[in-house]
């Protein structure tokens, strides 16, 4: 026998489940989100935060990597201008020692070379976001004094990524430019050419010349050193944003609720709960009820 | 003749009695607590061989007996794990918000400002970078344990109500098992009322399954873990006993009390109990794990020097115990110790990339002894995500194996208002036949007396 509370009781239960139904596709729908709980799939909740993970990771280190390009290129910009003083100060060398000026002439010449030494040193106190980043790990203080001698220390600092990988951000500066008092580098060139120019010596001019050439040498080598830790920095750029696409599109796979799946599915609960209530009303008519009124 | 009109009265009693409980079926055809009734009536043996009339034996109720007990369990359990489920998915939307980051995340974001700092760590914004993904941490901490500590108190605090209203279950049981008695003592006369006093003890039973999971016999007698709660006429009081070590039900008898086992506990106030015993122990996980990753960063912070050339000092407060965390109080961008050395100030960031790279050092949470932090994280709220998906599951199951068992009981014991009517008919017609019958009695009666 088929009692009445055992069709209200069965149709009441029918019509929940189909509502529950109903409310976790809309949910899905309107989150776009099939899993954005550990609960809603614990077996690829792991997965799904270690791939979370990784692109939080590679976000972070392709800003760093960013920030870390900016202060090279910045950094690259000042030794460029380096690069043209040192050719004007070969320049002045070269008439120098040529044997026809005179000493007032070479006198004159030694106040540009003087000049161009000052620049120098400018460019070797470089400072990004108030950092002299030729200083070493003394980037709070100037890396050269004012005749040329380097103060900074002979540690370095670098940028270090999520992986490990570390790019170099701070520079010891005398074995880029050199020291006005121990002679070497661009600065120990330029002073012994301002020096040699005041006092006449050709042959003083003559050996600041070919010390300026090595000098534009070793500036051009640390341009070209910095060249490559531009490229590696845009990998690390180019790859990061590369990965990240594809761990975003993985993340996505993983957890993104299938709308025209979701849409589907919805379609047939709907079916169903209008087919639930019409039995629902059909159930009065069928009663005997109304075959004996 | 008199036998006549004598036989068709007690058809006329016996229709009317019919009559009474079909009315009384059809009256509760929607009450799910209700076992339909029927008419017991037997011949009444006549001096000649033959049957003089009809009598009324008693009032049969429909009965699955088999059933009830499962019903019961079946509701204890369901009753359960609704409870258990609600209050574990609440937790669990602590551990993944919908908006904004979550504690794994948190945690990342933080070392990783630190591994950007170790390029530039004389930056007075990227310090204070830092030192705000810090706050925002310890923040979230703090909010972490205090909502997981409020979720474990308010379901505690809902216990003595439950607990109240399991008594007045028992008390009614009581109640109606000495009603009951008494009905059934009355013999014919008592049936319908033990009928119906029956219907209340079983819808009562289930109320008191689904609140405590205790189970009742077939003689109205109710137990929880083996401990009385009703035993015939007389009921025992339950209580909630909390100390430090948990909460526990506690059952007062005339000789003294009796502890149920947790684990016996069933229904709604089993599966708050067990819910706040699982959420204080994700909330000691959670605490454990912050506590053990800002003791990591802590203790690179002291082995640092920070922008003063000062020996580093602990950038969070972390409780002896396990607890939230919080900055230090003062606690300024330059204090970070982002260089190794005192003479690599301000330039050296080896420090602070030494801090960062906690996120790839495995056992920082010593519960997880093979996982990096983010590991620790995902395992310890995919264990807790388990946790919470098994109980939704049992949930749904019980609620369907409930409303079956419901089912096969309500197939037999509910009301076809259809048959209902149908009898109705035929005692109706019983009814007017017997009228008839002791009409056709009188008037031979009437025309004996005339005729004689």
């Amino acid at each position: 026998m088929i009692s009445d509370v055992y069709f209200a009781q069965a149709l009441a239960y029918d019509l929940n489940q189909n509502s529950s139904a109903i409310q976790q596709i809309q949910t899905q729908v309107a989150t776009g989100k099939r899993v954005s709980k550990a609960s809603d799939d614990p077996t690829i909740w792991g997965e799904l935060r270690s791939l979370e993970s990784a692109n939080q990771a590679q976000t972070s280190d392709s800003s760093a990597a960013s920030a870390s390009l900016d202060r090279l290129n910045a950094v690259d910009s000042a030794m460029g201008q380096v690069v043209t003083d040192l050719q004007q100060a070969i320049s002045i060398a070269t008439e120098g020692a040529n044997g026809t000026l005179s000493a007032a002439d070479m006198q004159a010449l030694g106040v540009s070379a003087s000049a161009i030494l000052k620049q120098v040193i400018t460019a070797g106190n470089f400072q990004y976001n108030g950092a002299y980043v030729f200083a070493g790990e003394k980037t709070g203080t100037p890396a050269f004094d004012a005749t040329g001698n380097y103060q900074g220390s002979t540690a370095t600092n670098s940028q270090v990524f999520s992986n490990g990988l570390s790019v170099q951000m701070s520079y010891e500066g005398d074995t880029v430019l050199g020291d006005a008092t121990l002679g070497t580098g661009a600065m120990g060139a330029l002073t012994n050419l301002v020096s040699s120019l005041d006092v006449g010596d050709q042959a003083g001019v003559q050996s600041a010349l070919t010390q300026l050439q090595q000098a534009l040498a070793q500036v051009s080598q640390f341009r070209a050193s910095l060249g490559g830790a531009e490229t590696l920095l845009q990998n690390i750029q180019s790859q990061a944003t590369a990965t990240g696409q594809q761990l975003q599109q993985n993340i996505s796979d993983l957890s993104d609720a299938d709308l025209a799946q979701a849409a589907v599915t919805l379609s047939l609960e709907q079916d169903q709960q209008q087919a639930l209530v019409g039995i629902a009303s059909s159930l009065k008519s069928m009663s005997l009820v109304n075959v004996l009124a | 003749m008199a036998d006549v009109v004598g036989i068709g009265l007690t058809g006329i009693g016996a229709a009317q009695e019919q009559l009474a409980i079909t009315s009384s079926n059809i009256a509760n055809a929607s009450n799910p607590n209700y076992s339909a009734e029927s008419v017991e009536v037997a011949a009444i043996p006549g001096t000649d061989g033959g049957s003089a009339g009809v009598q009324v034996v008693g009032v049969q109720r429909a009965t699955v007996p088999f059933v009830n007990p499962q019903i019961n369990q079946e509701q204890s359990l369901q009753s359960y794990a609704t409870a258990f489920s609600q209050i574990t998915q609440t937790a669990e939307t602590y551990l993944s918000p919908q908006s904004g980051p979550d504690l794994g995340q948190s945690v990342q974001d933080l070392l990783n400002q630190f591994l950007s700092l170790s390029g530039s760590p004389e930056d007075q914004s990227l310090r204070e970078g830092v030192l705000t993904s810090a706050q925002e941490l310890a923040q979230q901490s703090q909010s972490i344990d205090a909502g997981l500590a409020d979720i474990a108190g308010n379901a505690l605090a809902g216990l003595p109500a439950a607990v109240a209203q399991v008594n007045d279950y028992s008390a009614q049981l009581a109640k109606l098992n000495f009603e009951i008695t008494q009905a059934s003592s009355q013999g014919t006369s008592g049936g319908a009322t033990a009928a119906a006093l029956m219907d209340q003890r079983d819808s009562v039973a289930q109320s008191l399954a689904g609140l405590v999971g205790a189970q009742m016999d077939s003689q109205g007698n109710v137990t929880l873990g083996g401990v009385p709660l009703v035993s015939g006429s007389q009921s025992f009081n339950l209580s909630v006993v909390t100390t430090a070590g948990g909460s526990s039900l506690e059952v007062s008898l005339p000789f003294g009390t009796l502890t149920p086992p947790n684990a016996t506990v069933g229904g709604q106030i089993g599966g708050i109990l067990n819910a706040i015993d699982t959420v204080d122990n994700l909330r000691q996980q959670v605490d454990g794990y912050i506590d053990a990753v800002a003791n990591a960063i802590n203790a690179k912070q002291t082995s640092g020097y920070d922008l003063n050339g000062n020996p580093g000092s602990q950038l969070f407060n972390v409780p002896a115990t396990a607890g939230p965390i919080s900055v230090q109080s003062g606690f300024q961008p330059a204090q970070i110790a982002a260089a190794s050395s005192a003479a690599g100030v301000p330039g050296d960031g080896s420090n602070a990339a030494a801090i960062g790279q906690v996120q790839s050092q495995a056992g920082v949470d010593p519960a997880y002894p093979n996982a990096d932090p983010e590991q620790a994280w995902a395992q310890l709220t995919a264990d807790f995500g388990l946790t919470v998906q098994t109980a939704n599951t049992q949930q749904t199951q019980s609620q369907a194996l409930l409303q079956s068992l419901e089912q096969l009981k309500t197939s037999v014991t509910g009301v076809s208002v259809n048959q209902e009517l149908t009898n109705l008919l035929e005692y109706q017609n019983t009814l007017q036949a017997a009228g008839r019958a002791v009409s056709v009695g009188l008037n031979i009666v009437q025309y004996l007396i005339q005729n004689l």
